[in-house]
C-alpha cells in the first residue's frame, strides 16, 4: 500500500477540569490518503472538531503522533508545513472578518505564505475568485454584501490562496440551504480534482458523506468505531452506532429508505447519554451489548482489509449478531 | 375534510418598512390545519415560514408592520384579536416549541419553575403537590427517566437533547389543540432528532392535537407529517399529501429542492439551483420563482393562480393551466 498523506497514530486530547479529565480524543489511528476524501461522522462531542484541530496544529495531542508526508507534526510548524494544510471552517457568517474585504482577506494568505510579489495580489486574488465561481466584481465587497454561498466560496478561496495538498473542511456546508449546498459540494469535487487536494470532510449529514467521500471513519465518544469505504459501510455497517446513524438519515424517497438498515428502536436505549468508561463507550445505548462490552474495550479490528470496526461482534468475543435482532423493527415510520 | 379547520390561514400579507422601501414578506399564504392533522411548512431560509408562525401566535406588532389578510383559528381572528384573547390561547390552546433549546429557556430559572409557569397558565389555582406531579408526568413522557433532577437543574446543566425534550413536555403539557414547532431537532444530532420528532408524533396522537411544523429538510416532512406546504419567497408555491408531493412533486420549485438533497443512493452529486431568493422590497413580478426557473416563459411573469391538478394537491404554476381537474 501507498505511504499515506497523513497518519494518526494513537492520538489523543484530554481535557483537565476540576472534577475530572474530559477524553475529548481516545486513540485514534487513521490514514489519509493522497488525492481521496476521507470523511469523519459523529455526534456533536464525539471528538471531530478536535480531530481537525490537533491536525491544523491549533492544539497539541496529549498523546500520540501525527505523521504528515514523513515529518511528525508538532505543535510548532514551520511556515512550510503549516501552509500545505489549510482550513475552511462551518460558519461562513462568523469565520470572515467583517472589517475586511474580500481581497484583504485573501490576499492575508498570499502575504503570510510569502507567494506573490505583492504587485500580482489583485491579480491573483481574482483568479482565485473565479476559481471558486465568483467574479472580480466581489473584490472589494464586505462579507455583509454577500450572501452565505458566495461567503463559503471566498473562505474556500482563502484556503486555496496558500496552495495547501489537505484541505480540513470542518462541516463546510451545514450552514447552507439545500439548494446552495449542492452548489458549493460540487464546487468542492471539482477543485480537488483540478488542484489534486486531499479533504478531510467532517459533517454530521450522512447524505453528504454518501455522494462526496471516498471511505468514511465514525467516531463515538473521542473514538473512531469504524472505518470504511462509503459504499461498503453503508451498505454493511458493521458497528451497531454506524447502523443506529445511518437508519435515523431522514431521507425524501422510498428507493432510499430501502437503503437503510434494520433497527430495533428503544427509545430509553438511544436517548442515554451513559457512557462506560471501562468499556465500549456505546455499550450503554446498545441493544446487542452483553458484559464483555462492560467490561472490555473493543479493539479496532479488521472486518475485511480496508474495513475496520471496534465492535466485539466483529472481534468475535461477543457471539450474538445484529441482524437477527432486528426483525420487529420494520415497524419504522411509513 | 368537510368539518371547519381548527387554523385557517386566507390571503396572509406581510410588509415591513424599511429604509430601503415596503419589504413584501409574505405575498398571499393560504394554509389550513385540520384537528389532529400534523401539516408542515417547508422551505429554504427567507421564505417566510418562521414569520408566519409568529403571525399565528400574534407576536408581530408595531409601527412599521403591515399586516393584511385573516388567520383564524377555530373562532378567533388574530390579527385583531386584544392581548387578552391572545395570551388566553398562547400556551393554553397553542403550544409551541421554538427552534434553539438553549435560546428558548431562561437561563437564570430551574426547569420547574419555568414549566410550573406553563401549567399555571392552563390552571392558576392548582396546589403545589398537582403540580409537581403534572411536571414530574409530563417530562417522563419524553422518556426522562429522572425528572426530579431535571426539575431541578437550570437549562445551562442538561444537554441540548434533554433541553428539547423539556421544551416538547412544556409545549404539551396543557394539552394544547395546535402545536407549533419550528425546526424542533435542527440543532440536535440526527439519532436524537428521530427520536423527537418520534416522541412528538406519539404525543400528540394520543391527545389528538394537531401540529404544524416547520422545517427545512424534506426528509423530515416526509417521516412526519400528513400534508405539506411549500413556500417559496414569501408564498405557498404547492400543497399536497406527503406520499403525493414526493411521488409526484409539481412545482418547478419543490422538484429543483429535491433534486438537491443529496441522496442515500447514488453518488451522482445534486445539482442545486442557480441565482438567489429575491429581494422582497423588489420582488419579481408574477410568479417570485421565474428568474431561477428553468421552465420559465412568458406567462410567468403575470401571478400564477393555484391550480388543484389533483384531489387535495394545489400547484401555483402556469404550466399545468389547462390541466387541471
Amino acid at each position: 500500500m501507498t505511504e499515506p498523506l497523513l497518519r494518526a497514530t494513537n492520538l489523543a486530547k484530554h481535557y483537565k477540569t476540576r472534577a475530572s479529565t474530559v477524553r475529548a480524543l481516545d486513540g485514534v489511528n487513521l490514514e489519509i490518503f493522497e488525492g481521496e476524501t476521507l470523511a469523519v461522522v459523529g455526534e456533536s462531542g464525539s471528538g471531530k472538531t478536535t480531530l481537525a484541530n490537533l491536525i491544523l496544529g491549533i492544539e497539541s495531542p496529549t498523546a500520540g503522533e501525527l505523521v504528515f508526508r514523513g515529518t511528525t507534526l508538532s505543535a510548532r510548524r514551520t511556515l512550510e508545513l503549516r501552509r500545505r494544510i489549510q482550513y475552511v471552517q462551518q460558519n461562513p457568517m462568523t469565520t470572515l472578518n467583517p472589517r475586511r474585504t474580500v481581497f484583504q482577506s485573501i490576499s492575508l494568505a498570499l502575504e503570510t505564505h510569502r507567494l506573490r510579489p505583492r504587485a500580482e495580489y489583485r491579480s491573483r486574488v481574482a483568479e482565485l475568485l473565479e476559481v471558486v465561481g465568483m467574479s472580480a466584481e466581489n473584490l472589494d465587497r464586505f462579507p455583509n454584501a454577500l450572501s452565505g454561498g458566495q461567503r463559503q466560496r471566498v473562505a474556500i478561496a482563502r484556503a486555496l490562496a496558500a496552495e495547501p495538498q489537505l484541505l480540513v473542511l470542518d462541516e463546510p456546508t451545514s450552514a447552507l440551504d439545500v439548494s446552495v449546498q449542492a452548489k458549493v459540494l460540487t464546487l468542492l469535487v471539482e477543485l480537488q480534482t483540478h488542484f489534486k487536494l486531499t479533504y478531510l470532510f467532517i459533517t454530521h449529514d450522512l447524505g453528504v458523506v454518501r455522494n462526496v467521500a471516498n471511505r468514511v471513519a465514525v467516531m463515538y465518544r473521542g473514538k473512531n468505531v469504524e472505518l470504511g469505504p462509503t459504499p461498503e459501510l453503508f451498505r454493511d455497517p458493521e458497528h451497531p452506532y454506524t447502523r443506529m446513524l445511518i437508519s435515523s438519515i431522514p431521507v425524501v424517497s422510498l428507493a432510499e429508505e430501502q437503503l437503510k438498515p434494520v433497527w430495533a428502536w428503544d427509545r430509553n436505549l438511544v436517548l442515554s447519554s451513559e457512557t462506560s468508561s471501562s468499556g465500549c463507550g456505546f455499550a450503554p445505548r446498545c441493544p446487542y451489548s452483553e458484559n464483555a462490552c462492560r467490561s472490555q474495550i473493543p479493539p479496532l479490528s479488521n472486518v475485511r482489509s480496508d474495513h475496520l470496526a471496534a465492535c466485539h461482534m466483529v472481534s468475535g468475543v461477543v457471539t450474538q449478531k445484529m441482524n437477527q435482532g432486528g426483525e420487529d423493527a420494520q415497524g419504522k415510520t411509513r | 375534510m368537510t368539518q371547519t379547520p381548527l387554523l385557517k390561514i386566507s390571503d396572509l400579507h406581510l410588509r415591513f418598512k424599511l429604509f430601503e422601501g415596503v419589504s413584501h414578506v409574505l405575498a398571499g399564504v393560504n394554509l389550513e390545519v385540520h384537528r389532529g392533522e400534523r401539516v408542515a411548512i417547508v422551505g429554504e431560509s427567507g421564505c417566510g415560514k418562521s414569520v408566519t408562525l409568529r403571525l399565528i401566535l400574534g407576536l408581530l406588532r408595531g409601527n412599521n408592520i403591515k399586516i393584511s389578510g385573516k388567520i383564524e383559528f377555530d373562532d378567533l381572528e388574530i390579527n385583531t384579536a386584544s392581548d387578552h384573547e391572545l395570551r388566553e390561547i398562547r400556551g393554553r390552546r397553542i403550544g409551541t416549541i421554538f427552534q434553539d433549546p438553549m435560546a428558548s429557556l431562561n437561563p437564570t430559572f430551574t426547569i420547574l419553575d419555568q414549566m410550573g409557569a406553563v401549567i399555571r397558565r392552563g390552571e392558576p389555582k392548582i396546589s403545589k403537590a398537582a403540580l409537581l406531579e403534572r411536571a414530574r408526568h409530563a417530562l417522563s413522557q419524553v422518556a426522562i427517566n429522572d425528572p426530579e433532577r431535571v426539575l431541578e437543574a437550570y437549562p445551562f446543566q442538561l444537554s441540548g437533547g434533554l433541553n428539547q425534550r423539556v421544551l416538547i413536555a412544556m409545549a404539551l403539557v396543557n394539552q394544547p389543540e395546535l402545536v407549533l414547532a419550528d425546526e424542533p431537532g435542527t440543532a440536535l444530532d440526527v439519532t436524537v432528532q428521530e427520536q423527537t420528532l418520534r416522541l412528538m408524533r406519539e404525543l400528540t396522537q394520543n391527545m389528538n392535537s394537531a401540529v404544524l411544523l416547520i422545517t427545512h429538510n424534506l426528509g423530515v416532512v416526509r417521516e412526519f407529517a400528513d400534508r405539506v406546504y411549500v413556500m417559496y419567497a414569501g408564498s405557498v408555491v404547492e400543497e399536497a399529501n406527503t406520499t403525493e408531493l414526493f411521488s409526484n412533486p409539481k412545482h418547478p420549485y419543490t422538484r429543483a429542492l429535491l433534486e438537491s438533497v443529496p441522496k442515500l443512493t447514488g453518488t451522482n452529486l445534486p445539482q442545486g439551483i442557480d441565482g438567489f431568493v429575491p429581494d422582497y422590497t423588489k420582488p419579481p413580478s408574477g410568479c417570485r420563482f421565474h428568474p431561477r426557473c428553468s421552465q420559465a416563459i412568458q406567462a410567468c411573469q403575470t401571478l400564477p393562480p393555484l391550480l388543484e391538478v389533483a384531489r387535495g394537491h394545489k400547484v401555483a404554476c402556469v404550466i399545468y393551466e389547462g390541466a387541471s381537474t
